[in-house]
């Protein structure tokens, strides 16, 4: 068995520090991540589990061949012996996410004058939000 | 969007063991393709599939005009033991959402 290469990545979250690879990889399950093979091929998703041989089970899998879309996954497993590297990443449901940041950002402002904002949160995702206008005293 | 975590599953092995007796793709080195039912693996990703359809895509680039043909092989196979060391990535098929 190969021991994984060295150098955690970005131990990102700040939840203590990593110290060796393999608390990286118990760190990043759950996170989206960018995986890239020997092959040059690059897959983007959100890390479902992984394990000592660097198999990787992923879902909303992008798959991207220099830099262009070519495929997507609903669940996708990689064999090991062809990762390059796992990388956490911001991204990857889309853009839309930080669209919804700015969003909420510039909306805060608002709330703050004149209505509040009410967002339904389900599983730590917004999943609906409405608004309401503040109660006059 | 439904992040399935059951507690059975602890490995990537074990995704893959949900998918016996479905119909996968099966991604595999020097541009093949394949797809079909899983009926067994193991943990080399050797794996037995039936009722295979297997493509091979080939790109040629002319010499005149340096335009890139993408060509694909089809060939089907009733039943197929695939080397695990071949295999790049294993999904369930691709839906044309």
């Amino acid at each position: 068995m190969n021991g994984g290469g060295g150098g955690s990545g970005s131990g990102g979250g700040g939840s203590g520090p990593v110290k060796t690879p393999t608390d990286f990889l118990k760190l990043i399950r759950g996170r989206p991540v960018v995986v890239k093979l020997n092959s040059g091929v690059d897959y983007r998703g959100i890390l479902a589990c992984l394990d000592g041989y660097m198999n990787i089970a992923m879902e909303q899998t992008e798959e991207y061949v220099n830099g262009q879309l070519k495929n997507k996954y609903g669940d996708a497993f990689i064999r090991g012996n062809n990762v390059l590297y796992i990388s956490t990443s911001k991204r990857t449901l889309a853009d839309g996410c930080d669209v919804v940041e700015w969003i909420i950002n510039y909306i805060e402002i608002y709330a703050q004058i004149c209505f509040v904002f009410v967002f339904f949160f389900n599983k730590g995702e917004v999943v609906k939000a409405q608004f309401k206008l503040r109660s006059s005293r | 969007m439904a992040s399935e975590e059951e507690s059975t599953v602890k490995e990537p092995l074990d995704l893959i063991r949900l998918s016996l007796d479905e119909r996968i793709y099966v991604k595999l080195r020097s541009d093949r393709e394949l797809r079909g039912k899983l009926h067994a693996y193991d943990q080399h990703l050797n794996m037995i599939l039936g009722d295979v359809e297997e493509i091979i895509t080939s790109v040629e680039i002319d010499d005149e005009t340096y335009e890139e043909i993408v060509r694909t092989t089809r060939r089907t196979v009733p039943f197929l033991f695939v080397r695990g060391d071949g295999v790049i990535l294993v999904s369930p098929p691709l839906r044309t959402a």
